[in-house]
């Protein structure tokens, strides 16, 4: 399934609204079917165990949104990234969305540059706080490489194109309103 | 014509449109220079029927592959990406659907490496250049990868790269870099193994490491098979890519000392020193001279030689190598497999993920996980 980018902007605009100005949970939650890679709902099923423990503990527990509200924000990226037609982002920004649609193309690549380095500092037995080195110097490479390819394949005089509304976007956006109505309705 | 003249080489390169090239040279020898003299993003002439190419800078008509295809993309999918290049100039969307087939609307991230080399030059070739420069297009692809990328070089194109096999088979010309200068090559030449061995080029096979087999140092069931390793042994672990040797490498992590693809990810230090941590390691294996210097300034074939000294400074027993010739050069082939027998002859055993033809000579053991 993808939507065009003023459908992902309504979309993410009303999940965020609902992350402000709730408890985030529901919107959290919502967010969770809509992400394809199970290793991400794994792991953010352990952080948010594993801070609700911290903060049940430490008696702090009325901070519990800001978890949720932590990892919604982290959900919307990765759902911007994988539903968004990237051609048109560049139909409603211009060419100054060009940046953004590539940018939104490249986080498969860099969490397997930082999960990779992570693996390899654990297995060499490093310090963990030495991970930061590689992946600077691995992304700035990156960054150099896209620079060159961004002018190798976008040569000519830009033109935009018209945005079409298909099934999908009604169905994203009847889902971010529900998901908004939702989380003042149910107060979790 | 084009023609291109790096600055810093003498000779030139001279490519016709109808013709597919090689250019062959030793690592460093100036095989990404000359390519990227021909885009203009590097001093050098570059000329198409004798006018300057950096003026008018049209890479409808010259344009390039680089090596690695992680960091060529525009969007998730060729179908995709296409779309967003059509916003500024014409594509040929049904030539890339007839190059990419099926996976013409696949998340790139779930390719096959050959198919991610398929991609980034369908990509390329979807908006017709005259001219195509390919990086080093088979690095660390296996031979059906190899297949679907050969299948799908167009003429009018320059292909750098080390594997001798597999493009004298697809060229019509060749040029070397040596010593700073460009000359052209009989074709002939690249079937030649007393030529390759001279320019310290690939495409000849390495001779076994003669070592005495001790103790086994490893025993293990992983992923079905029964993995045993001895002092002074090699054991290779075959197999297409995405068949699991990185995957069975990564599972025996503790056990072993594991070297992986990418050596850039694996420097946790800014200088040799500290990255290899032991004076005399890095005098047996050449490295005092480059102590101070950053692992990451260093050429492939050097940064290899610091992981195989951390690995030999370790108290690990067994070091295992994923696919460590897909950079190097026939010089470095040479240095890397007399590398090995230093770690051989330090009472260790090793293990090699690999699908280079040209090393599995010096396997004592081969397990295919095909």
């Amino acid at each position: 399934m993808r939507v065009n980018f003023v459908t992902g902007i309504f979309f993410v605009s009303a999940l965020t609204a609902a992350g402000i100005l709730t408890t985030a949970v529901i919107p959290f939650l919502a967010t969770i079917p809509l992400i394809r890679r199970k290793i991400i709902i794994i792991v953010e099923i352990a952080i948010i165990s594993i801070s609700l423990l911290i903060l049940y503990y430490t008696s702090r527990f009325y901070f519990y949104p800001y978890s949720f509200r932590g990892l919604l924000y982290v959900n919307l990226y990765f759902i911007a990234s994988e539903y968004i037609d990237k051609a048109s982002i560049v139909d409603v920004l211009g060419e100054a969305g060009v940046p953004i649609a590539v940018a939104l193309s490249y986080y498969p690549y860099l969490t397997s540059i930082v999960r990779d380095v992570v693996f390899y500092s654990r297995a060499r037995k490093k310090n963990v706080f030495r991970v930061t080195l590689p992946i600077i110097v691995q992304l700035v490479k990156s960054v150099q490489d896209i620079w060159i390819t961004y002018n190798l394949k976008l040569f000519g005089n830009f033109r935009k194109d018209k945005i079409k509304i298909t099934s999908s976007e009604i169905v994203l956006l009847l889902y971010g309103f529900a998901t908004l109505c939702l989380s003042f309705l149910l107060k979790v | 014509m084009l023609v291109i003249s790096p600055k810093g080489l003498t000779g030139k390169i001279e490519l016709g449109e109808n013709e597919r090239v090689a250019l062959v040279g030793r690592s460093g020898s100036g095989k990404t220079l000359s390519i990227k003299t021909a885009l203009c993003l590097n001093s050098g002439l570059s000329m198409i029927d004798d006018k300057s190419f950096c003026e008018t800078q049209d890479f409808s008509i010259v344009n390039a592959v680089f090596q690695e295809p992680n960091t060529q993309i525009l969007s998730t999918s060729l179908e995709e990406e296409l779309k967003l290049i059509s916003r500024y100039h014409p594509v040929d969307l049904e030539l890339a659907k007839q190059l990419m087939g099926k996976y013409f609307t696949r998340d790139f991230f779930k390719l096959s490496d050959g198919y991610k080399r398929r991609y980034v030059i369908s990509s390329v070739l979807s908006f017709e250049p005259k001219y195509v420069l390919l990086d080093e297009p088979f690095a660390n692809v296996d031979r059906e990868g190899t297949s679907l990328i050969a299948g799908i070089i167009p003429r009018g194109s320059l292909i750098a790269e080390h594997r001798i096999p597999v493009i004298r088979e697809i060229v019509d010309r060749a040029y070397v870099i040596e010593d700073g200068r460009i000359e052209e090559i009989k074709k002939d030449k690249l079937f030649d193994e007393d030529f390759l061995r001279k320019n310290g080029l690939r495409g000849f096979k390495v001779d076994k490491i003669d070592t005495d087999k001790g103790k086994e140092l490893l025993n293990v069931n992983v992923r079905g098979i029964n993995l045993r390793v001895r002092e002074g042994e090699i054991v290779c672990l075959v197999g297409r890519n995405g068949s699991g040797k990185t995957t069975l490498i990564k599972s025996l992590a503790g056990k072993i000392y594991a070297i992986f693809q990418n050596p850039d990810l694996q420097f946790f230090y800014e200088t040799v020193e500290r990255e290899v941590g032991d004076d005399e390691t890095m005098r047996k294996l050449g490295l005092y001279k480059l102590r101070e210097r950053s692992p990451y300034a260093l050429s492939y074939g050097e940064k290899m030689r610091v992981l195989i000294a951390s690995a030999l400074a370790s108290k690990y027993k067994v070091v295992a190598l994923d696919e460590p010739t897909a950079g190097l050069d026939g010089v470095n082939l040479i240095s890397f497999v007399e590398l090995l027998g230093s770690v051989l002859n330090s009472k260790r055993g090793v293990i090699i993920a690999t699908h280079d033809e040209e090393i599995i000579n010096i396997c004592d053991k081969i397990i295919n996980l095909s």
